[in-house]
């Protein structure tokens, strides 16, 4: 009789094992692998449609004197919303940036417009009109423990990671611009650092002091450097987690090459 | 009528989102500035069995296959505010994903809302009905702290011309008073998919609630020639939420590891009967 009731709490502990088991699957494993799946087949969708650099360069020269060529024709053969490719050397950065009529789109739709568990794909704010204005902000997803999107970007909390790798390339309609970061901010979402549409000379500057005084740390420009000409500053933004709402942002400056 | 042999797959993901300005009037298909998708702190949505389908990468809360024409399938969402400090609004909108297959169930299913039982949307799973979700956003609302409501989604089937077109050998026949769908050998198959996101996200109440999207978008702060350290937040507008935290499901690993143990030490104590009993 002990012993059947031995082998009857083996058996309901064995049901309670199966039930954390399936658990643990569909909680844990599951979102995890599916999210792994999307980057795989993201990633070779971007091997496909990444523009080749150089044959982009020396079309271009071959082109200048026709205005209408687009760098990122083939790209936009896949998406039609595509407005840029981002690369920075050295970190896991190597995206194409796209731009929907909102910022919600490819928060969790990638590059093919197709749902991807959330994974989503970098995006220009819907606000800004192309790179061309003092101030361009894109975005893209930071998943706790995952190393995809902009994950490498909370990275550059660290001063060392920036002198490490302090510059990125951006491929845009205009052809192709070098990317000289020198801030990284820590900041609460509602920050004024997410303003665009800065027209008045005033602001841009009012703008380029607030990014130097709320900046984690910055390096190779001051604040007055900036503040001469049309500076355009690049920001990728993503989330960290350091207080509720807290986002990463890189700032840098955008130099047509 | 009766239907045999069709599978069709139905699917509606479920996500909501929050904002912290009040807006109304919207005219867009985007969400508002700073609507990002993502629940605040103790406001609930909970299906039927009680599970929350309020993640900020949605849920699949609408899951049909096999769906026979003629049946209602239907699901209940409560949204609760829980919180104490602020009273939301909830909106609601949907964004077609896609549709395959032979069957166009877009056109051939209905959909419809109520709200606290009180209709509120009749047309298709895709938003075109008395008024369009895909280009409206629905006010749910308003939901004081402790207050719930309940919103029912009823799809059915119920326009059998969506098959009158299917080419792959199938027809409709009368067999014993019934009309039925068969295929070249009585073995009819087709498929129709849709899938489409229900998107609902919340905005804390706020007096200027009538401000228009329009009016905020591009406003600067006047700052005219002072070069002062703006100090301002950005003018209302929040970036969209791009984080996420996946569950790493320690506790279910750590529960599969005790019943591990206990499992082993219950054989070993079954053994020790058994060698007991045997000497």
């Amino acid at each position: 009789m002990k012993k059947l009731v031995l082998w009857a709490m083996v058996v309901i502990l064995a049901c309670a094992g199966i039930y954390c088991a399936k658990r643990y699957y569909d909680e844990a494993y599951l979102p995890r692998k599916q999210l792994k799946d999307a980057d795989k087949e993201q990633r070779e969708l971007f091997d496909r449609v990444r523009p080749d650099v150089s044959v982009t360069e020396a079309v271009s020269e071959e082109n200048e004197s026709q205005p209408e060529y687009d760098p990122l024709a083939d790209l936009k053969a896949e998406n039609d919303e595509s407005v840029g490719w981002l690369t920075i050397d050295g970190t896991g950065i190597d995206y194409p940036i796209v731009q929907a009529s909102d910022n919600s789109f490819y928060l969790q739709n990638g590059f093919d417009k197709q749902y991807n568990c959330g994974l989503g794909c970098p995006f220009l704010d819907y606000r800004c009109e192309g790179f061309g204005e003092s101030v361009s902000i894109v975005y893209a997803h930071h998943i706790q423990g995952e190393q995809a999107m902009f994950a490498d970007i909370a990275k550059y909390k660290e001063s060392s990671y920036m002198a490490a790798h302090p510059r990125g390339e951006l491929l845009t309609a205009d052809g192709m611009c070098e990317v000289d970061f020198f801030a990284y901010l820590n900041i609460p979402s509602d920050d004024y650092a997410y303003q665009v549409g800065l027209t008045k000379k005033s602001d841009r500057d009012g703008y380029i002091d607030h990014i130097f005084s709320s900046a984690s740390y910055t390096s190779g420009f001051t604040a007055d450097e900036l503040k001469r000409g049309d500076t355009r500053l690049l920001l990728l933004s993503t989330c960290t987690y350091e207080f509720w709402e807290a986002r990463g942002v890189l700032v840098g400056v955008i130099k047509q090459k | 009528m009766k239907i045999k042999q069709l599978f069709t797959s139905i699917m509606g993901s479920l996500l909501i989102g929050i904002n912290a300005m009040g807006i109304t009037a919207l005219a867009e298909t985007s969400l508002p500035d700073g609507a990002v998708k993502g629940l605040p702190e103790r406001l609930a949505a909970l299906d039927d069995e009680g599970n929350a389908v309020n993640s900020a990468t949605g849920e699949y809360f609408f899951h049909v296959e096999d769906m026979q024409f003629g049946e209602v399938y239907s699901k209940n969402i409560q949204l609760m505010n829980l919180r104490e400090d602020h009273s939301y609004h909830i909106y609601f909108y949907v964004e077609p994903l896609f549709k395959a297959g032979e069957i166009d169930l877009e056109k051939g299913c209905e959909c419809s809302f109520f709200l606290d039982g009180e209709e509120i949307y009749r047309g298709d799973v895709n938003g075109k009905g008395n008024f369009d979700l895909s280009e409206q956003h629905f006010d749910c609302g308003n939901y004081e702290p402790g207050e719930s409501h309940v919103l029912r989604c009823e799809i059915v089937w119920n326009d059998i011309d969506v098959i009158q077109n299917v080419d792959n050998g199938h027809r409709l026949v009368d067999k014993d008073g019934e009309h039925v769908l068969v295929g070249p050998d009585d073995s009819g198959y087709a498929e129709g998919e849709i899938e489409f996101k229900w998107i609902f996200y919340a905005m804390v109440d706020v007096p200027d609630s009538q401000t228009d999207i329009d009016d905020r978008r591009n406003s600067v702060p006047d700052k005219q020639d002072s070069a002062a350290i703006p100090t301002s937040k950005a003018d209302g507008f929040f970036p969209p939420y791009t984080g996420a935290v996946l569950k790493n499901g320690t506790v279910w690993l750590a529960a599969m590891g005790v019943i591990t143990v206990m499992i082993a030490v219950l054989l070993v104590l079954i053994k020790k009967q058994k060698k007991d009993k045997d000497k």
